[in-house]
């Protein structure tokens, strides 16, 4: 019986020190949130989450002086969670627009994209344009709470739409043939078409930024953007750029 | 895919990772929910009137609410607390990892009450009597004598909610820990949607894996700390 | 309070409910004396001997043990009650200690003696009620006549002043009762004060010094073996002991 309780106070001390070591959300960390399922941009390899947008906010960290954390969650929490607090800065891709601008302030745009439409290999839609999208006889998918969904939302208000958590979710529906063409991000959809039987038909030029996150009046905007512009002008810029999408 | 060998290796590692993580966090809120319960289980029994009544608010609480409500509480809900005083500005900001285990934990006590509280009724009166008749004082009575056998008799009702708090543990993702679900989806990701049973059945057999893993440890206990021919109270 | 006495029970009350069960119980007990008390089930009989130690409080009236009044608010309760040996109808040894654990854990825990004196006591106490051969077994792997006769020595290990017996060989098989009723005259003959509920007439005729009959809370006659049992001045005693005597031979 002794031992037993002496099993239980050891595993409770090491839990509590595990626990205490997550407790510090140390002043100096900057903690980045993002969703891992957006390729190139961020994406989990090993366990761990990589990708464009983590590579960079380690460099503006280290521009910072401060040590980054990254915390995965669902694409459409991550506003609510940057204007609580429980993140310091949002880096997901995430597109610069009026209606976010309500909510949150953006940095300068670290990169410039369209969205694309994306459909089978082989499929037979007849769609070669935009407005083509605004059928009712289409299912579209988007991820929600995205440029891409509210674009869909606007435009193609005829056709039937779903929404989901991840990408990934949509690309299974668009194989079981329960979505008919997915609207997502250019650079997101160049990479699905290399790695699975889909096609991207079109683009829809909405000449989108993305910009990083942050708690509307967050007095760390200034200093985001300046260790942002010094990355931009320096070799890691350019390293990152050649890495993740080549030329 | 270019190298099957590198993407299975990968892959191993990720899941392992997620593994590790949905192991420590379902142990840490099973102790967790086992040193709250202890003292809810005995003053729910032995308490008096006002103290019976807080403990049972709360035991109703956290088993009437949805574990996904009660993280949201935990990890979202606090950092908002301040507006419920009129003061914004002042949260109650748990990062991911204690958030998760004070959930999981703190819910995992009030189902855990009950199962010791049960085992405490189990014990007959007698043991209580005979313990105070040879002098022993209230609490040392109750304590070294009543709840003693109560934990033994409780080991079913424990490795029952082991499984429980497992199987609960997938839905620490949404405050960002990364257990091995996540892991999976990533995988899922990362391979650009090309494999998708292929990751979860072997993510569900690991959940399975540890199900049996955990019973087998209960069972142990159970066989170690076995009464000679004693199973329940007959009385 | 006379210092022969030394068990005194004044007007002692005791309801559940609408239901009386102890209606102004009073009486004394001397030291060494053997008291046998006897009566239909459900007079209470039980009952008086939990409020004596307070393991259940009684309503009204008042105990002392020697000078101590157990029905003091301010008494501690705990020490005296070490004084008091409690022998259980269905022994209520502890399930999770082996009987030599079961003896030893007053001595230890209550009485704080270090672990090797409590188990050498413990060791003298299971020889003297015959059960050395038995001390590793747990109360699941004994007889019930063996479970008493742990009971009867984990009580006899405090060292009391007074052993209290209720019913203790009622839920025993009969080829049982014997080994039990035997340690229990052993110890009446070194001298022990005894009060024992039991029907065990043959025990009262062989050892006690005083029998009590109760019924319906109340004590109706109180004397000697050989006035009661031969003798009796109330008839309800005699009724009661008639049915007795056809019931359990003897």
């Amino acid at each position: 019986m002794k031992k037993l309780v002496a099993v239980v106070l050891v595993l409770c001390v090491v839990s509590g020190a595990l626990f205490a070591g997550g407790a510090q959300e140390g002043k100096d960390e900057l903690v980045v949130g993002t969703s891992a399922g957006f390729r190139t941009f961020e994406y989990r390899e090993m366990g761990e989450v990589t990708g464009f947008d983590i590579d960079l906010m380690k460099a503006i960290g280290e521009e910072m002086g401060r040590e980054i954390v990254v915390r995965d969650m669902d694409f459409d929490a991550l506003i609510e969670a940057v204007s609580t607090g429980t993140i310091d800065v949002v880096a997901a891709g995430m597109t610069i627009t009026d209606e976010r601008k309500e909510r949150v302030d953006f940095t300068e745009a670290y990169f410039v994209a369209d969205q694309a439409a994306l459909v089978r290999e082989g499929s037979d839609l007849n769609l070669n344009s935009p407005s083509d999208l605004n059928s009712s006889d289409l299912t579209i998918g988007v991820q929600n709470d995205t440029t891409g969904a509210f674009w869909v939302d606007e435009n193609a208000s005829n056709a039937k739409i779903q929404k989901y958590g991840k990408y990934i979710e949509t690309i299974q529906d668009l194989e079981n043939r329960n979505l008919d063409v997915i609207v997502l991000d250019k650079p997101v959809a160049e990479a699905f078409e290399k790695n699975r039987p889909t096609e991207m038909i079109f683009v829809i030029p909405t000449d989108e930024a993305y910009g990083l996150a942050v708690k509307k009046g967050s007095p760390m905007l200034d200093d985001l953007n300046s260790a942002l512009k010094k990355v931009k002008n320096s070799d890691t810029w350019d390293a990152l750029i050649k890495e993740y999408f080549g030329s | 895919m270019e190298d099957l060998g590198q993407f299975l290796l990968y892959s191993a590692i990720a899941v392992g990772k997620g593994a590790l993580v949905t192991i420590v966090v379902t142990v840490a809120s099973l102790l967790l929910g086992f040193v709250l319960a202890v003292p809810l289980s005995i003053g729910r029994t032995y308490g008096n009137r006002p103290i019976q009544f807080l403990i049972q608010l709360y035991e109703g609480f956290f088993r009437g609410t949805p574990h996904i409500v009660t993280l949201f509480i935990f990890y979202f809900g606090l950092r908002h607390v301040g507006e419920l005083f009129g003061n914004p500005a002042f949260q109650i900001a748990i990062p991911p990892f204690p958030a998760a285990v004070l959930a999981l934990g703190i819910t995992s006590s009030a189902y855990q009450s009950l199962i010791f509280r049960s085992s405490i009724q189990a014990i007959s009166r007698d043991q209580y009597n005979a313990a105070r008749s040879l002098g022993m004082g209230r609490w040392q009575a109750i304590l070294t004598i009543v709840f003693v056998q109560a934990l033994r008799l409780s080991i079913p009702g424990l490795t029952n909610e082991a499984t429980i708090v497992l199987k609960d543990s997938p839905i620490t993702y949404l405050v960002a820990i990364p257990e091995m679900l996540t892991q999976a989806r990533g995988i899922i990701d990362s391979a650009m949607g090309k494999v998708f049973f292929e990751v979860l059945i072997p993510v569900s057999l690991i959940y399975f894996g540890l199900f049996v893993l955990s019973n087998k440890l209960f069972e142990m206990l159970d066989e170690k700390l076995k009464i000679p021919g004693f199973e329940l109270e007959r009385r | 309070m006379g210092s022969e006495n030394i068990l005194t029970v004044k007007d002692l009350v005791k309801e559940f409910g609408d239901n009386r069960v102890l209606d102004k119980i009073s009486f004394t007990v001397k030291r060494g004396e053997v008291v046998v008390i006897i009566g239909p089930s459900g007079t209470g009989k039980s009952t008086l001997l939990r409020c004596i130690n307070s393991l259940t409080p009684p309503d009204e009236g008042r105990v002392w043990l020697d000078d101590r009044e157990i029905t003091d608010k301010h008494s501690n309760i705990n020490q005296i009650r070490q004084d008091i040996g409690f022998v259980f109808q269905h022994f209520a040894l502890f399930n999770h200690l082996s009987a030599l654990g079961n003896v030893e854990v007053g001595l230890y825990k209550v009485k704080k003696m270090t672990r090797e004196a409590a188990r050498k006591k413990a060791i003298e106490e299971l020889t003297r009620v015959g059960l050395q051969d038995h001390m590793e077994k747990f109360p699941a792997e004994l007889s019930g006549g063996q479970q008493q006769r742990v009971g009867i020595a984990r009580s006899l290990a405090m060292d009391p002043k007074i052993m209290m017996f209720d019913e203790p060989t009622s839920a025993l098989d009969p080829e049982l009762t014997g080994e039990v009723l035997t340690v229990m005259k052993d110890l009446a003959q070194a001298g022990m004060t005894m009060v024992v509920v039991s029907h065990e007439i043959g025990f009262a005729r062989a050892v006690a010094d005083r029998i009590v009959f109760m019924e319906e809370g109340n004590i109706v006659e109180d004397g000697p073996p050989e006035e009661i049992l031969k003798n009796a001045k109330k008839a309800r005693t005699r009724e009661f002991l008639h049915k007795i005597t056809e019931l359990y031979g003897e």
